[in-house]
C-alpha cells in the first residue's frame, strides 16, 4: 500500500528479526513436544560433537595396530575392546562416525536437493517434460544401485566428496518420484490457481506454494536414505572403492567383523550398534521435524 | 468504452480426441463499476468464460478458438504470459469457488495476503504486510489473527480472506465464481452484503458467476443466463426478472419456490443439460424445451434485441416465429 508511515526502514528490519528467531524458536517449541525427537536431536548433537573432537575424546590412534593386544574384550583401557589389528574399537567408532555421517548426510543432501527439483519440474509441466524426466530417471533406477554407485565411484576417484556423489546418484530417483507423486496431488488445488490467478510466476507457485506441501513425505524418505547411505558406502569400501583403508567408516568395520563374529563378538556389535542407534536417532529426528512444521499440528 | 468486453469467445476442450464445446461464440460486456450475473446450471461454461478472461485455460486440454476479451480495449488473449500476470490480482482478480481449497495451508493468512500485494506493488516486506493487515480488518477479522494459518479459521472467515486477497490491490474487475455456494445461508448475506460495500468502496466492476437467482437480484445490475455454453439471454436486471423472455431462464424461475404463490410442486426444467462434446442440431435447448417446434431443432437461433439491449436467443422472437422456416 502506498499511504505507509514514513519510519519504513527501520520497521522493516525490526519485523524481519523478530520473524526469524521466533520462527527458529516456535520450531524447537514444537519439536520439544515430541519427546522421542527430541532426545534424538541431543543424542545426534552428541554423536556429532564426539566425532568432531574424537583426537580429544581418545587417547589411542585410530591407526596404530598393537598385535600384543588384539581381539581384547572390553575393559577400563578399552571400553569396546580392540580389533584384529589391536586397534582401539571405540576410537575407530568416533573417527568412522566422522566419515560414515559426512558422506552420508552429503549424500543425502544432494539427492535431497537434486531429485525433488526434478521431480517438481516433471509434475508441474507435465507432458513432454514429465516423459523425458522421469524416462531418464527410470534408466538410473534400472541399474542396480550398488553397480551404479561403483562405477561412478570408480570413475570419480575416492574420497569423501566423490563418494558421496556416487551414492547421491543413486538417491536421486526415489526421491524425484516421491516429490513427483505429492506434486500432481498438490498442483490441482485451488490455491494453486488462486496463486496463478494472483499473477504469481511458475517459479513462485512452486517454491512457495507447492514445495512447503509437499516436504512431509520427503524429510521421512530423507532421514530413511541417512541409514541406506551408510550401508551402502560400506559395501562400496568393502569393494576397495569410495573411503580407503585404514581410514575407519562404520560400515567397513562391521563388515571388518564378519570372520570373528562366533569368537570375537565386540568387532561386529560396537559398529553395529552405533549405525542402529544413530539411524534411529535420524528417523525418530525425521519424523518430529515433519510434525513440526505441519501447521494443522500446532496448537 | 466497456471494462472488458467478450466478443465471440469460443473455448474447447479436447481429450483423445473428443472435443468438449465448453464456451461457444459467447459475447457480453461489462462497464466500470457495474456487476453482471452469470447464471446456468452446473457445467454450462461459466467457469470456463472466467478462466478464459484472466488467461487461466490448462492448455492442453483447452484451448481458445476464436474471439476477444478486450480489457479497456485491448485484447487480453494476445497478451504474453507476463503481460497478464501483471494483470491478474492487480487489475482483474478472481475469488474461487470453495474458500477451504483456495488457501495455501502452509501459509500465514497475513501472508498469503501480502504476496498479492508484493507481486503487484513495488513496496518492502512491512508495508505489503500492514497493507495486508489492512485490507484484513476491512473484511473483518481482526489484524492479529493474520498471524494464524487457515485451518484455524471457520469456511465464512475463509471466505472473507480470499476475498481480502482479491481486493488486497484494489482490482478494476472482479471475478466471483460462485463466492457464495459454499458456505451457509446465513453467511451467504453477511459475505454478499460485505461484497457489496468494499464493491462501491473500491469502485470495482465485478462479474458474479452464481447459479443462484436469489444472489442475482441482491446484487447484480445486468445478467446474462448460461446454457451449453452459450449466452441464451443477456439483459438488465429488469429485462431478466420482469421481462423474461427465453424458455431456459423461464425455466429456471419455476424451478425456484416463491413467497405468495402457493404450487404444489415445482416446475423444474425435464431432462439434462446435453453432453458439450455431443450438442443437438439446431437450437440446444430445443430437446428440452416445452415451446420447440421442429424449426428448433433444425436450425440455431440467431440473437435477436428485444428492446433495449435485452439479447434473447429464442426462434420464438425471430421474424417469422416459431411456425415457418
Amino acid at each position: 500500500m502506498s499511504n505507509t508511515s514514513v519510519n519504513t526502514a527501520s520497521g522493516k528490519r525490526v519485523i524481519a528479526k523478530r520473524k526469524w528467531w521466533t520462527g527458529l524458536l516456535d520450531f524447537f517449541r514444537r519439536l520439544s513436544k515430541n519427546k522421542g525427537a527430541f532426545i534424538s536431536m541431543f543424542f545426534l548433537i552428541i554423536v556429532v560433537l564426539a566425532c568432531v573432537f574424537a583426537d580429544v575424546i581418545s587417547p589411542y590412534d585410530y591407526a596404530k595396530m598393537d598385535l600384543v593386544n588384539k581381539l581384547q574384550f572390553p575393559s577400563w583401557q578399552h571400553i569396546c575392546g580392540t580389533d584384529n589389528n589391536g586397534r582401539d574399537i571405540f576410537t575407530r567408532i568416533l573417527y568412522g562416525g566422522r566419515i560414515s555421517l559426512l558422506v552420508s548426510v552429503i549424500s543425502v543432501a544432494i539427492a535431497t536437493v537434486i531429485g525433488p527439483i526434478f521431480g517438481a519440474l516433471a509434475a508441474f509441466y507435465g507432458g513432454r517434460t514429465d516423459g523425458i524426466i522421469m524416462r531418464f530417471l527410470d534408466i538410473i533406477m534400472s541399474i542396480p544401485g550398488l553397480l551404479l554407485s561403483v562405477s561412478i565411484s570408480i570413475a570419480l576417484g575416492t574420497g569423501t566428496v566423490q563418494t558421496a556423489i556416487a551414492i547421491a546418484v543413486g538417491s536421486i530417483p526415489s526421491m524425484a518420484r516421491v516429490m513427483r507423486a505429492q506434486v500432481l496431488t498438490e498442483k490441482d488445488k485451488e490455491y494453486v490457481e488462486a496463486a496463478r490467478a494472483a499473477g504469481a510466476t511458475d517459479t513462485r507457485i512452486i517454491l512457495t506454494h507447492i514445495l512447503p506441501n509437499c516436504v512431509a513425505p520427503l524429510i521421512v524418505q530423507a532421514t530413511m536414505r541417512i541409514g541406506s547411505s551408510v550401508l551402502l558406502i560400506s559395501s562400496l569400501s568393502f569393494i576397495g572403492c569410495g573411503i580407503q583403508p585404514p581410514t575407519p567408516e562404520w560400515g567397513s568395520m562391521v563388515s571388518a567383523g564378519r570372520q570373528y563374529v562366533r569368537t570375537f563378538y565386540p568387532m561386529v556389535l560396537f559398529p553395529g550398534l552405533a549405525i542402529m542407534i544413530t539411524m534411529l536417532a535420524f528417523n525418530l529426528f525425521g519424523d518430529g521435524v515433519r510434525d513440526a512444521l505441519d501447521p494443522k499440528l500446532r496448537r | 468504452m466497456a471494462l472488458l468486453e467478450i466478443k465471440n469467445l469460443t473455448i474447447e476442450y479436447e481429450v483423445e480426441k473428443v472435443v468438449v464445446h465448453a464456451v461457444n461464440d459467447v459475447s457480453l460486456s461489462i462497464e466500470q463499476g457495474e456487476t453482471l450475473g452469470l447464471v446456468g446450471e452446473t457445467g454450462a461454461g461459466k467457469t470456463t468464460t472466467a478462466k478464459g478472461i484472466l488467461g487461466l485455460i490448462p492448455d492442453p486440454p483447452g484451448r481458445i478458438v476464436s474471439g476477444e476479451v478486450l480489457y479497456k480495449g485491448e485484447d487480453l488473449l494476445k497478451k504474453s504470459n507476463k503481460e497478464m500476470r501483471a494483470i491478474r490480482g492487480e487489475q482483474i482478480s478472481m475469488i474461487f469457488q470453495d474458500p477451504m481449497s483456495a488457501l495455501n495451508p502452509t501459509m500465514k493468512i497475513v501472508e498469503q495476503i501480502a504476496e498479492v500485494i508484493r507481486l503487484h506493488k513495488d513496496c518492502s516486506e512491512a508495508e505489503a504486510q500492514r497493507g495486508a493487515i489492512d485490507i484484513l480488518e476491512k473484511v473483518g477479522i481482526r489484524g492479529e489473527r493474520g498471524e494464524e494459518y487457515p485451518h484455524q479459521f471457520s469456511g465464512g472467515m475463509k471466505q472473507r480472506v480470499v476475498i481480502a486477497i482479491a481486493l488486497a490491490c484494489s482490482p478494476e474487475l472482479l471475478i466471483a465464481d460462485e463466492p457464495t455456494t459454499a458456505l451457509d445461508v446465513t453467511i451467504q448475506a453477511q459475505i454478499l452484503e460485505m461484497m457489496r460495500e468494499l464493491k462501491t468502496e473500491f469502485n470495482t466492476s465485478m462479474l458474479l458467476i452464481t447459479h443462484d437467482l436469489g444472489v442475482v437480484a441482491q446484487v447484480c445490475n445486468k445478467v446474462a443466463t448460461m446454457y451449453a455454453g452459450e449466452i441464451v439471454e443477456y439483459g438488465t436486471l429488469e429485462d431478466i426478472f420482469d421481462r423474461t423472455s427465453h424458455p431456459y431462464t423461464e425455466g429456471l424461475f419455476n424451478s425456484i419456490p416463491r413467497m405468495g404463490v402457493r404450487a404444489q410442486r415445482l416446475k423444474p426444467i425435464e431432462g439434462l443439460m446435453p453432453d458439450p462434446s455431443d450438442l443437438p442440431g439446431g437450437c440446444y435447448f430445443s430437446p428440452r424445451c416445452p415451446y420447440a417446434t421442429d424449426k428448433c431443432m433444425r436450425e440455431h437461433p440467431p440473437t435477436v434485441d428485444i428492446g433495449g439491449g435485452h439479447l434473447v436467443k429464442c426462434h420464438r422472437y425471430t421474424e417469422g416465429g416459431l411456425a415457418n422456416g
